[in-house]
């Protein structure tokens, strides 16, 4: 019979040794990174970053003046009362969204909503998800806190999605059905579910309690739903590794669709999840 | 004064190619080494360590402090692996046996006389499959700690991350891997 492995550091150092011993060539590498340099521009510093003191408040007074200008004459009915997202189908967009209310016809049942100055940028639009990331000064994309809209047609079973993909079998959209599905799905704590009213809709949510005892097999999240195609498949998470997550199912038009919140690690949870009520009261469904 | 890997950032950071080509060949190999005990993959880390360095050229010019230049370069080559990591994972599901996770084997019970070398291949190979299945933080985390030798207090600033976090992820990536070496020998 062979010895269960002990995980020492010794080991680990090891381990991570021998998949260190790569076999990529380095001078070909510095070529090649050599190579592309030499075609690519460097991102000079804005010029208004290497003003010195008073021509940054006199340029500054412009601007202001320039706004309010433009404000006086253009007037605030000049600015569309609705946009549309701005990215295509599936596509990821990189800048923050400016204030505004902004609709989109791809998630399906259309939806809309108002966001702050520079908040919130797009993390994905698929017909089944609608997913904003929050931005944050100096915290990278993958580490940011994420207000996701799901359209729950199919689930993932099993701790972890391993059980496979299976149709929701509640037709109707009942939140309460979901919810209690999910407390028997997830493996994490769950705070007792309260009433949420989203859209004009009533629903449930449940929170997930950070916990140093998860029992999980993949250490990154519970695959909840499938969001992409057969060529193409994604899943949509619930992150139980220890951050704070939100999670409330409401019905539209009797079909399920849940609105999740998740903090992110560096920043505060309470920040996010206060920016992200504002967003969600905001939320109307056609 | 300014050492000479600060002359080159300064130098680089105004556009010259040849002084960042110098910056790069001391500290690649690094970069190689750090990203393949991420990723698990010659090709993927190769891939990774060609971003950053074209990350790194092109947002040069913002780093003030030439001193930190290496830190710097940390966090672009982590970033690069962990963004790597997340695209990969977002369309594949890794297999995992399905069974009981209640079920805890004995370890603290298991043999502890030192193996021999091909037993300790094997063993490599394992713990190997396991890191495979952590999240891009806790490998980063963990890479940068026990391969890189580094401090809790430099992985977490490499993390961008505050100490007590830096610990408690730490901690939380270590127990993932227990757990994952577990499910790895079912």
């Amino acid at each position: 019979m062979t010895a269960r492995i002990v995980l020492t550091d010794e080991l680990l150092r090891r381990t991570l040794e021998a998949r260190a011993a790569n076999g990529v060539t380095m001078d070909a590498l510095v070529d090649d990174v050599a190579r592309e340099i030499a075609w690519t521009s460097q991102t000079r510093t804005a010029r208004w970053t290497r003003m010195s003191g008073p021509a940054r408040l006199l340029a500054a007074a412009s601007l202001a003046m320039a706004a309010v200008i433009g404000l006086v004459i253009l007037g605030p009915a000049s600015r569309p009362t609705t946009l549309e997202f701005p990215v295509a189908t599936g596509g990821i967009g990189e800048d923050a969204l400016t204030a505004g209310r902004y609709r989109s016809a791809v998630f399906a049942p259309p939806l809309a909503l108002t966001v702050p100055e520079r908040r919130w940028a797009v993390g994905a639009i698929l017909p089944t998800e609608l997913q904003l990331r929050a931005v944050r000064p100096g915290q990278s994309a993958d580490d940011s806190g994420r207000l996701t809209v799901l359209r729950i047609d199919n689930v993932m079973t099993g701790a972890c999605g391993y059980g496979g993909n299976a149709r929701w079998p509640i037709g109707n959209g009942d939140p309460q059905a979901f919810v209690t599905w999910l407390q028997g799905q997830l493996p994490a704590n769950l705070a007792a579910p309260r009433p949420v009213t989203i859209a004009g809709r009533t629903g449930l949510e449940v929170e997930v309690r950070p916990s140093t005892e998860l029992k999980q097999a993949c250490d990154f999240g519970f695959l909840l739903t499938a969001v992409g195609t057969e060529a193409n498949p994604m899943w949509a998470e619930v992150p139980v590794d220890g951050r704070r997550v939100r999670v409330a199912a409401i019905a539209v038009s009797g079909r399920l669709v849940v609105v999740m919140t998740a903090g992110a690690w560096t920043n505060e949870f309470t920040d996010i999840f206060s920016d992200a009520d504002a967003v969600i009261a905001s939320m109307t469904f056609e | 004064m300014a050492t000479v890997a600060e002359g080159l950032v300064v130098r680089a950071r105004r556009g010259d190619q040849l002084a960042f080509q110098a910056l790069l060949e001391g500290r690649i190999d690094g970069l190689l080494r750090l990203a393949s005990a991420i990723l698990g993959d010659d090709d993927d880390a190769r891939d990774a360590v060609q971003q950053a360095s074209l990350q790194a050229w092109r947002e040069l010019p913002a780093l003030r402090e030439p001193a930190r230049f290496d830190a710097w370069l940390g966090r672009i080559i982590t970033n690069a692996c962990r963004t790597l990591l997340r695209s990969r994972r977002r369309r594949r599901v890794r297999e995992i046996p399905v069974g009981s996770l209640d079920e805890r084997s004995d370890i603290a019970g298991a043999a502890r006389s030192a193996p021999d070398p091909g037993q300790r291949s094997d063993e490599i190979e394992v713990v190997s499959r396991a890191f495979d299945r952590l999240s891009a933080d806790a490998r980063i985390l963990l890479a940068l700690h026990h391969l890189e030798g580094r401090t809790i207090s430099e992985t977490a600033s490499l993390a961008g991350i505050s100490l007590a976090t830096a610990k408690w992820r730490l901690h939380m990536a270590r127990a993932a891997l227990e757990r994952a070496l577990e499910i790895e020998q079912r």
